[in-house]
């Protein structure tokens, strides 16, 4: 069954990449395993091609992935398709490596993730493509940092330590005037909450991960492109071999249905969560997008359609010991990387060793929480619990 | 989940379900896609039409398994499948009667 433009996001996650020649006669795609494709002459073997989404060589995927891939296109209205990728760290790697080539110069945002800062100072620089940083919040400002070798901007909003919310279409703009790529690591909102490609972006970055697999048990990244550079994306990702199990895209595709009722519960969790650390003495701020202390929390009120379950919170004074006991006392929290599972998560985070050009000032230490499924008023309870220690 | 049962005979019932888009001809339920189910020919087609009667299963009985999508989609789907009730010729309706 084919989407329309016109249908609400709620039916494109029930219905998206459920063709009838992929799903035969289950609901979802069954889950392909193949590496070798048989074809029955020279002449067919001949006329096929490494296009996504035909039968030529595991690879390039199996009916599994393709249905995947064309799910997550359908969610970005103007994205011509979709690759997927072995995990959001390669999702962000590929892209970026088939933008830049030596001599090139990328900004990235200041409050990026870790790992993708990390592969800018290591293997950018390596290949001789220099990494200038800039202020998330830069908006339109970002034009008089656009030079020569300027040939993309990547964004991340918001960023998923600081949760500063980006101005994406005056940053899209001013890359659009100077004929620089845009690249957005969308992971937070996922397009159920931001459309990213409408909003600019040429290519949107997901770790599905986090939102789309939603129940903490698989690995796995995805670019989403724009119209006019699918093609030559889908080109150049191609050589880089990069290939998803069909048993991890079914586990995703699977997610990827109940993704609007997750993300509308994960919300209201979070909100009421949130809304009420804000109160507590022992906390000096939230950071959380949906909320109006959080930076360019008016982006995100102009672009957004809501929120997830992500966000963070800095103490009142205190110190890294007291927030260690502070962590270890949860118990309805776990203490783990990634988010986006059904279950909620506390870690401790120290943005001001990972910025360059921005200076991160805080009254105290920050915790990350990710909430989950569970009864906010047992997660309040418990945080309540760990604040009267604090 | 939801019943109801179409005013018109076998062919409005049938213009109906095949005048859908989004909605499955399916017989399960409780899943993240919506299904319709004409449970007198599907799920209780084993019956007697007399013990079908008695408990309800009309033939004009239409089940609704509703999923997860916009309501506001569903709701349209719905009205294509009246729609195409409607689109029935003149000669047809007087048999429906």
């Amino acid at each position: 069954m084919t989407g329309k433009e016109s249908e609400g996001v709620d039916t494109k996650l029930v219905h998206g990449g459920r063709r009838k020649e992929w799903t035969g006669a289950a609901v979802n795609p069954p889950v392909w395993h193949a590496s070798t494709i048989l074809f029955d002459t020279v002449a067919e073997m001949q006329a096929a091609g490494p296009t996504d989404g035909t039968y030529y060589y595991g690879r390039h995927g199996t009916p599994t992935s393709w249905a995947l891939a064309d799910a997550l296109t359908a969610l970005e209205p103007g994205a011509a398709g979709t690759k997927l990728f072995p995990s959001g760290v390669a999702a962000v790697a590929i892209a970026l490596l088939a933008v830049l080539k030596p001599g090139d110069e990328l900004l990235m945002t200041d409050n990026a993730y870790g790992p993708t800062r990390a592969f800018c100072e290591k293997e950018l620089r390596r290949l001789g493509i220099r990494t200038r940083y800039y202020d998330p919040l830069i908006g339109s400002g970002i034009a008089a940092l656009i030079g020569e070798q300027t040939r993309a901007i990547f964004l991340e909003s918001p960023g998923s330590l600081t949760f500063e919310v980006q101005d994406v279409p005056a940053i899209c703009a001013a890359a659009k005037a100077r004929n620089v790529m845009t690249l957005l690591d969308n992971t937070w909102a996922t397009p159920y909450f931001f459309q990213a490609v409408a909003n600019g972006i040429d290519l949107s970055i997901v770790s599905c991960t986090k939102y789309v697999g939603g129940h903490s048990d698989l690995m796995l990244g995805s670019v989403t492109a724009a119209e006019g550079c699918w093609k030559e994306f889908e080109r150049r990702a191609q050589t880089y071999g990069q290939s998803v199990g069909p048993d991890d895209a079914a586990l995703a595709a699977r997610g990827l249905r109940t993704l609007g009722v997750r993300l509308e519960r994960h919300q209201d969790n979070a909100l009421k969560v949130a809304r009420w650390l804000a109160t507590q003495p022992q906390v000096a701020r939230v950071l959380h997008p949906a909320l109006p202390d959080c930076p360019g929390h008016a982006h995100w009120a102009r672009d957004y359609r809501g929120s997830s379950g992500l966000f963070a919170f800095i103490f009142n004074g205190g110190n890294v010991q007291r927030r260690t006991q502070f962590i270890e006392q949860l118990e309805h929290f776990g203490l783990g990387y990634s988010w986006g599972g059904f279950e909620s998560l506390a870690i401790p985070a120290d943005p001001g060793t990972t910025r360059s050009v921005t200076k991160w000032e805080a009254e105290g230490p920050l915790v990350r929480l990710h909430i989950g499924l569970e009864d906010p008023d047992d997660l309040i309870a418990d945080l309540e619990r760990a604040l009267s220690d604090y | 989940m939801v019943s109801f049962r179409m005013n018109g005979g076998a062919e409005a019932s049938a213009a109906f379900l095949a005048g859908l888009r989004l909605t499955t001809l399916a017989s399960s339920l409780g899943g993240f896609s919506t299904l319709i189910c004409q449970p007198a020919t599907m799920t209780h087609r084993g019956m007697p039409d007399e013990a079908q009667e008695k408990a309800g299963i009309h033939r004009n009985l239409m089940r609704l398994s509703v999923g997860l999508e916009d309501a506001g989609d569903l709701i349209a789907d719905m009205q294509s499948g009246f729609d195409a009730v409607a689109a029935l010729t003149g000669d047809d309706r007087d048999e429906l009667a």
